[in-house]
């Protein structure tokens, strides 16, 4: 940990490279995620007991199911991404670090996007992989399962991205993870009706190319963005 | 001007009346409480400054 | 630049003291007539009846929705580059407001819309997006509430609602989007194809009582709001001289 830690504080390299604040910071939360490997597949679990629970709710109709299936997996994906918010920058703040990180050689905004791109791939990638899986249960067809699969792939980067920006303002608030929810959903809103809704018109075998091609513009603008964002909320928060 | 023709609204009072009702509640309910909070506001920080007076009285 | 002197909260309060009678009684006058207007003078509609009357409240209020955010928006711009503690206070003092005349928005839609469309809520982009727009204020509201540093709230708060502020068109937008894509639930807002003069003017002016009412209501509590913060502050005798050179202790 210290050892990680002082790469991020100290220029290890003779050339400073402003830009491997990224990578260092990718690759410390990514090996400690590794090492709880808990956290990661609790979240897991939780996306596969959200969708179970609808047929449940709903009665084993298989049209119906068929029918709602783009939106249930969408909605527990949302929900998953959201119970892991808290812990993207709450350790961190626990035990010092994150005031370190903002002091540190490299700019906020570099180490944030390493942490965004490491919080993705510990809860976003997973659950897009597993998602067909789950399609399968509410009998997708393949073709379908795809555009699930492609639509959660483009679309939780961006609820990693602006989910960080609701972690870093609600940083040690009390009540913070309701506070969370509230701040972060409204703001899920598109993401969920152009992520849905491709897989919707892959279902009546529509063109969803346009859906896609709007997730996708949202996540390079967000990108472009949101590390930013996060480095301000982050300081706004530590001062 | 037949006043009872008004006030049914052609028999939609309910839908008409109750806009208007919940607008001006709203509004007399949020004047309401905005004045207690400036009031409460005054008379905590006269508190404050008359104690203060008291604490420090030759100058 | 003279204007800057009012940037300070202690400078601001008598200023906001002196304003707030003159907008409050713009605010009555021009709902008066609005309401006049709108109750007796603007004709019965052809298609609708009596119970149009309901868009002389409802448009305004959600106009008021829409702009009340946007000025948050810029105040908290101001907040976050000038470091204006005033501009954060205008925006706490502003979002009651806003989250108030978005919730009449809504509760006049749908009573509008049940004898209109014939049911009170549709899955509209214009409703679904005003709903939208509630949660931000609750959102905003909630996170200012819960942060007790002040100085952290209000920055925290300034930055929410920047980043809420760019999202409103992209959710405006995908609900859009998004509704032609369901065709169900679409409906034609159009109040009347071609709407009356006098209804126009009806419309106009209490959309400029309800603006006028936002302005003298959020004066007034952002005076509240200075007093709030100046309280445990005021052993410095800068302010307590401000203070009670503005009379704001009775008898003082």
């Amino acid at each position: 940990m210290t050892a990680t830690l002082n790469s991020l504080t100290q220029i290890d390299s003779p050339v400073f490279q402003p830009e491997r604040g990224f990578i260092v910071a990718m690759a410390r939360d990514a090996r400690l995620a590794a090492r709880s490997k808990g956290e990661a597949i609790q979240a897991l679990a939780f996306f596969v007991v959200v969708v179970s629970l609808f047929p449940l709710a709903i009665g084993p109709e298989s049209a119906l199911l068929k029918r709602i299936a783009p939106g249930v997996v969408w909605v527990a994906a949302l929900l998953s991404v959201l119970l892991t918010l808290p812990r993207m920058f709450a350790n961190d703040h626990a035990d010092g670090t994150l005031e370190q990180l903002a002091l540190s050689v490299y700019p906020l905004p570099t180490i944030v996007a390493g942490k965004i791109v490491a919080h993705w791939l510990m809860t976003g990638l997973p659950l897009a992989v597993l998602s067909p899986l789950l399609g399968l249960q509410f009998g997708l067809a393949s073709g379908e399962l795809a555009v699930l699969c492609v639509s959660l792939i483009l679309g939780t980067p961006v609820l990693s991205m602006i989910g960080a920006i609701g972690a870093a303002l609600t940083l040690g608030v009390r009540g913070g993870s309701i506070l969370l929810a509230l701040l972060v959903l409204p703001l899920y809103i598109p993401v969920l009706i152009f992520g849905a809704g491709a897989v919707e018109q892959a279902m009546v075998s529509i063109d969803f190319s346009a859906n896609l091609s709007l997730l996708g513009a949202i996540v390079l603008l967000a990108g472009l963005a949101v590390p930013f964002a996060v480095a301000a909320a982050l300081k706004i928060s530590l001062d | 001007m037949n006043w009872a023709a008004f006030f049914s609204m052609d028999a939609r009072a309910f839908y008409m009346w109750g806009s208007f009702g919940a607008f001006v509640v709203a509004i007399m309910l949020e004047i309401t409480l905005v004045r207690l909070r400036g009031k409460r506001a005054q008379a905590e920080i006269g508190e404050e400054l008359m104690a203060d007076k008291a604490k420090r009285p030759a100058q | 630049m003279s204007l800057f002197k009012y940037s300070s909260p202690t400078a601001f309060y008598p200023l906001a003291g002196k304003l707030v009678p003159w907008f409050a009684a713009l605010a009555a006058i021009f709902a008066v007539i609005g309401l006049y207007l709108g109750l007796f003078v603007a004709p019965e509609d052809f298609q609708q009846g009596e119970v149009y009357r309901i868009i002389f409240i409802h448009v305004p209020a959600a106009w008021m929705a829409m702009v009340i955010y946007l000025a948050m928006a810029m105040y908290g711009v101001m907040a976050l580059t000038f470091n204006t503690r005033l501009s954060a206070m205008m925006m706490e003092a502003l979002a009651p407001t806003g989250a108030i005349f978005t919730a009449l928005a809504l509760w006049t839609g749908a009573l509008w819309g049940k004898p209109t469309w014939g049911t009170y809520w549709a899955w509209d982009a214009r409703m679904t997006s005003t709903l939208i727009l509630l949660f931000l204020y609750i959102g905003y509201l909630a996170l200012i509430n819960a942060i007790e540093d002040k100085k952290r709230a209000d920055k925290a708060g300034a930055l929410l609602v920047i980043v809420g502020s760019v999202n409103v068109p992209i959710i405006y937008f995908s609900v859009k989007w998004w509704n032609t894509l369901h065709q169900g639930a679409s409906v034609s807002v159009t109040a009347s194809p071609k709407m009356a003069a006098i209804m126009l003017w009806a419309m106009l002016i209490m959309a400029i009582a309800c603006w006028t009412y936002a302005i003298t209501i959020s004066l007034v509590r952002v005076r509240a709001i200075i007093l709030e913060r100046e309280r445990g502050r005021s052993h410095s005798t800068r302010v307590a001289n401000t203070l009670s050179a503005t009379n704001i202790v009775a008898g003082s």
